[in-house]
């Protein structure tokens, strides 16, 4: 594994702190990346999202607690897929207008390879492999097509696996919001994606 | 998160994330690295904290400074003061005008 150094301060406390920084963040970065993809349908979009917010997180909050760097991670993160639907709405408004907003308007799916496209045969059947591609991306679809903080409710507690407490404390809001929307979220899905209600979602 | 239907959305999901190619991990272990080096680039938090407080310091001193150096006064009198002033030198001599008129007066008669 390559281990970044910073060019200021080298001691021994601070050169550990950046090991578990770049430990810690290796073991998010996949998750992240799908996450942004999901949310924003692009894989570009997806990638800047993750770069901004790793460097935010460095740059800010590397001296907080080890503890609190998840949660921390997951708040930015959805913060720049925010601002990035933010920057997009304002591109459909005034991408005419602005030549140079218009390039970014038209950024949209299918122009990046999906990074999905190698998904490795798990089974050896290529039909079952494909269905399972398939079902993957009709998920990212309609993940995307969330709202907002249904989304990230469901991305936090589905996805990341956090309690609903862990969820709370990131999106900045109590638990019985949380519970609403995450019960909304998978009514949705659930709905969306064709699935039997069999099942009562309002267990947390 | 409880049901079947959950548990098998968080499996997908988190099999979709272990298929991510060689060549986006490549980018995104990139990133990491750049984090790291523009954070050493990146002016300190204290720093940053310390740039305000700095300048209104600064800018604190430089005002006493020109406080002492340029003593506050009124650049010059006033249209009213002069007019005030002139008259009230009058008022103080009246009684020398009432005394020339008078030996002019005298003089003459």
């Amino acid at each position: 594994m390559n281990i970044p150094v910073l060019k200021s301060e080298l001691n021994i406390e601070t050169s550990a702190s950046q090991l578990e920084m770049d430990g810690f963040l290796a073991s998010v970065q996949r998750r992240a990346f799908a996450m942004a993809r999901a949310a924003t349908g692009n894989t570009d979009d997806a990638m800047d999202v993750v770069q901004d917010s790793m460097l935010q997180l460095v740059k800010s909050y590397a001296d907080r607690d080890t503890d609190e760097w998840r949660k921390l991670f997951y708040r930015i993160l959805n913060n720049k897929i925010n601002d990035l639907f933010r920057r997009r709405k304002l591109q459909q408004r005034f991408g005419g207008l602005l030549p140079g907003l218009s390039n970014l308007a038209t950024n949209e799916q299918n122009t990046a390879p999906d990074p999905f496209d190698k998904i490795p045969a798990a089974n050896s059947d290529p039909a079952i492999h494909l269905q399972r591609r398939r079902t993957i991306e009709n998920l990212y679809v309609q993940i995307s097509h969330l709202p907002r903080r249904q989304r990230e409710t469901f991305m936090l507690r589905c996805w990341e696996g956090f309690s609903t407490r862990e969820t709370a404390q990131t999106m900045g809001c109590s638990e019985g919001s949380v519970k609403t929307h995450y019960s909304r979220a998978i009514s949705a899905l659930r709905t969306h994606l064709d699935q039997p209600c069999e099942e009562n979602s309002d267990e947390h | 998160m409880s049901t079947k239907f959950e548990q098998r959305l968080q499996t997908e999901l988190r099999y979709s994330e272990q298929t991510i190619d060689a060549k986006h991990l490549q980018r995104l272990s990139d990133y990491r690295q750049q984090a790291f080096d523009n954070a050493a680039l990146a002016p300190s938090r204290l720093r940053r904290l310390l740039w305000p407080s700095a300048g209104m310091a600064l800018a604190s001193i430089l005002v006493f400074v020109l406080a002492i150096i340029v003593p506050l006064s009124p650049l010059g009198p006033t249209v009213t003061n002069e007019y005030v002033s002139d008259n009230q030198e009058l008022y103080d001599d009246l009684e020398f005008y009432y005394w020339l008129a008078d030996s002019e007066q005298d003089l003459r008669g």
